[in-house]
């Protein structure tokens, strides 16, 4: 059974079509690159993934089942933005995730706090961008989970900080786990992918494996992903 | 999980509700003897007599903000923690949109009580041992020493109209509640100028509730000639059409979460 599957799936925003009839099948044990442009579709899917947004049409399955109360508990989501409430400290934050999600480690997570120097008493507030993504990180990547959806984690970011997060994805990893990275930062990313899934205009364009991207086309995937939407400029 | 959303909503909104009480009690504490200086006639320095009135109007003041601020809270808590980037967490949480809702409401419901038993513990403070205190406490007494009244404290009507006034008052408090969630969560689904659309939800619901209640509740009033079952039949149906009314907003809202919510 596929971690994330996505039949017939339609999206739209008023007329806007953001998903466009997109099928996917991404399976259990990978790190997923969902690639794409700006405005591509890469965050509505993963908002349905999430139960966030409801599909116009078709339907979109975690673990075999439609996103919801159940879904949620194996789901460990990064979002694009800062989800805390800016009065909490660091401790609250890991209470709260200790308390709602029962494959959290606490221990885990407040080592790489301890690394990073951000002390259980930091208030939101006090944090710089930086900062508040990486506890976020964090905290969504010291849950045992079975699928983490990662929407954007380095935009934005300073290039210490991009390697920092990406370092504690890998580092995190779990092999029984999906990991599935939306980006359009590609060239950093494409260290630690296993497949990646080009999306456009709401619809997938691709899904190979970044091995076969490097064998058969002879260039990186950020070189493929150029040449690939340098030749959909005009869809 | 039904007890940690409360338990953190709790301290979530305690965070406002609790020092705003606790100024309120400090205030009624300064208004007991600002209310003694005043009313002993001893000190003839204005500004002190100014501070007092001061005083005095702060606790009047007080007793009116605290309101607001519960119900402000109340707002500012479901549409930070559900409908802007908080909702990120909030609504991944594995936890059922119910659950989501009825622990807001709860937390809104506990601190309305606790916000009335704050007043009352207030009034209490601010005129204990005065004059004024006393001769309200002289009245009472009066009063309770009539057979007439003695005869009403003591019958079950009494205490069944209490029963109702409190059940329909609690019902009301979750009705208007569940009304304004209901606004929000259709004014923040739409694309931009959430707050106005959530405003102009709320109006419209608001109209739309008073037509559909004043349609059902007049024919019922004109076929019913008897004094005593006309207000129990008020009493009954006001119960139901609360009910009826809070169930409407609380499906609309729980509608709105599940199908159409539009976090930025």
């Amino acid at each position: 059974m596929s971690q994330l599957e996505c039949v017939d799936l339609v999206k739209a925003y008023g007329g806007k079509i953001a998903l466009d009839h997109v099928n996917l099948q991404v399976p259990k044990g990978k790190i997923v690159g969902l690639l794409g442009p700006n405005g591509s579709g890469k965050t509505t899917l993963i908002k349905l993934a999430n139960g966030l947004l409801t599909p116009n049409s078709g339907q979109i399955l975690v673990d075999g089942k439609k996103p919801g109360k159940d879904t949620k508990a194996i789901v460990s989501y990064l979002p694009e933005r800062t989800y805390f409430a800016d009065w909490m400290s660091v401790e609250q934050t890991l209470r709260y995730f200790s308390d709602f999600y029962e494959d959290f480690d606490r221990t885990r997570a407040e080592q790489m706090l301890h690394q990073l120097g951000i002390e259980n008493k930091m208030k939101i507030r006090q944090m710089s961008k930086g900062t508040r993504e990486k506890l976020q990180l964090i905290l969504v990547m010291s849950r045992d989970a079975q699928l983490f959806l990662l929407d954007e984690p380095i935009g934005g970011v300073d290039p210490a900080t991009r390697d920092y997060i990406l370092h504690t994805i890998l580092a995190n990893y779990n092999p029984n786990a999906t990991i599935i990275i939306s980006t359009h930062l590609i060239a950093d990313v494409e260290q630690i992918l296993d497949e990646v899934v080009f999306i456009h205009n709401g619809k997938i364009i691709e899904h190979t494996s970044v091995d076969r991207i490097r064998e058969e086309k002879g260039m990186s995937v950020d070189a493929y992903f150029r040449e690939v939407f340098k030749c959909s400029e005009n869809w | 999980m039904f007890g940690k959303l409360v338990k953190h909503e709790l301290y979530a909104s305690g965070r406002v509700m609790l020092p705003v009480s606790a100024v309120l009690v400090a205030i009624s504490l300064l208004t007991n003897l600002a209310g003694r200086t005043l009313l002993s006639g001893r000190h003839n320095f204005s500004f002190l007599n100014l501070m007092c009135i001061l005083v005095l109007a702060a606790f009047f003041l007080g007793i009116f903000a605290i309101g607001v601020v519960a119900v402000c809270v109340m707002i500012k808590r479901f549409r930070d923690s559900m409908l802007t980037d908080q909702g990120y967490l909030t609504n991944t949480l594995p936890v059922s949109v119910h659950a989501l809702v009825v622990s807001r409401l709860l937390t809104a419901m506990i601190y309305f009580i606790l916000v009335g038993l704050v007043i009352m513990l207030a009034v209490l403070l601010a005129g204990a041992g005065t004059e004024l205190y006393q001769q309200a406490a002289a009245g009472i007494r009066e009063v309770l020493k009539d057979e007439y009244f003695r005869e009403v404290i003591q019958s079950a009507e009494l205490w069944k109209m209490v029963l109702q006034l409190g059940v329909t008052g609690m019902l009301s408090m979750i009705a208007s509640c569940l009304m304004m969630y209901l606004a929000m969560s259709i004014g923040y689904s739409s694309a931009n100028h959430k707050g106005l659309f959530s405003f102009i939800a709320y109006f419209v619901i608001s109209i739309a509730t008073q037509t559909v209640v004043n349609a059902i509740s007049l024919p019922l009033l004109r076929i019913i000639e008897d004094g005593n079952r006309l207000f129990a039949l008020n009493f009954t149906a006001v119960i139901l059409l609360t009910l009826a009314e809070a169930a409407i907003y609380y499906l609309g809202t729980v509608h709105m979460l599940k199908h159409k919510l539009n976090l930025a």
